[in-house]
């Protein structure tokens, strides 16, 4: 007697029935609807994407645990080793495009890494850039004017500093670059401050300082 | 050296998950030397225009005068290797 597959109810005739044609060919409809890749339908709603284990694609909303945005999709990888990878979107309106990763190593799930953070001011954000094998995180740091023909230090309030990869001046008020601007003489990163010296009066222009960095 | 520690706010903002405008504050720790125009800086930025004296012990550091001129990077330079570097974080 046939019986039928479990996820995508195929018929699967018992090797005692006829062949039957009619059976085979839609079976090989409903392969063929999911374009070939084993994949198809709409992504499961999950609550808590520490749950969303399976390989596949998933959703969530406002409500959902563990997950870097209120709203989003995404694809898990599921290893038979028990580790898991999810890739994560961000299509909600307002932030469009984040794309983060998160990763389960058999024993905890590494915090998430951003591809692209959205950069807000303040905020701390692990990426998935790697420097000398340890992870990068980045910082837009407000650093408000700068100075007139002096200097200036600014607590950048990361906590376990260790070094910093590369900064960014961006001036907030105009276009102009500042990181390489001859009157801005010195940047200093340090494990509390950023201090920066100029040469002329720059108290015009209103800077933020991007960092990456690693931590201890 | 004495310097003037103070307090900025800035308002960003932001969207919600609804798409509407929202604001957030970010307040930042920030400090120039006490002098005038450093007292010019703190009185234009400190959050209810409040900031406080604060002496780190440490030698004043070199302050650069003209752009361009290279005996300033020199003096930086100097200032550097002396340690001035280190004075960053004692703030």
């Amino acid at each position: 007697m046939a019986s039928t597959t479990a996820n995508l109810g195929l018929t699967l005739p018992a090797v005692s029935d006829p062949a039957d044609i009619g059976a085979l060919n839609e079976n090989f409809k409903k392969i063929d609807a999911l374009g070939g890749y084993g994949l198809g339908g709409s992504a499961v709603s999950v609550n808590d994407l520490n749950t969303a284990l399976n390989c596949g694609f998933f959703c969530w909303s406002s409500d959902c645990l563990n997950a870097p945005f209120g709203y989003g999709m995404g694809i898990t990888i599921n290893r038979f080793n028990g580790r898991y990878t999810q890739l994560l979107f961000n299509p909600w309106m307002g932030s469009y495009g984040e794309i983060v990763v998160r990763h389960y190593n058999g024993t905890e799930w590494i915090p998430v890494e951003w591809v692209n953070p959205p950069m807000s001011l303040g905020v701390e954000y692990r990426t998935t850039e790697r420097w000398n094998g340890s992870a990068v995180y980045c910082k837009a740091v407000e650093f408000g004017l700068l100075p007139n023909t002096s200097y200036k230090a600014v607590n950048h309030g990361i906590d376990s500093y260790k070094k910093c990869v590369r900064y960014e001046i961006v001036n907030s008020y105009s276009t102009r670059m500042l990181r390489g601007d001859r009157s801005v003489t010195q940047v200093d990163v340090g494990s509390s401050n950023i201090q920066i010296t100029t040469s002329t009066d720059m108290s015009n222009h209103n800077a933020v300082v991007i960092l990456w960095y690693t931590k201890q | 050296m004495k310097w003037l520690k103070y307090t900025h706010r800035s308002v960003v903002t932001e969207t919600d998950m609804e798409g509407n405008a929202v604001e957030r504050e970010v307040f930042t720790e920030m400090a120039v030397p006490d002098n005038e125009s450093g007292r010019a800086l703190a009185e234009m930025e400190a959050y209810n225009g409040e900031y406080e004296i604060y002496d780190d012990g440490e030698p004043e550091p070199v302050t650069p005068e003209t752009g361009g001129d290279t005996a300033v990077w020199d003096e930086l330079d100097a200032a550097y290797q002396a340690g001035y570097k280190e004075g960053v974080d004692s703030i």
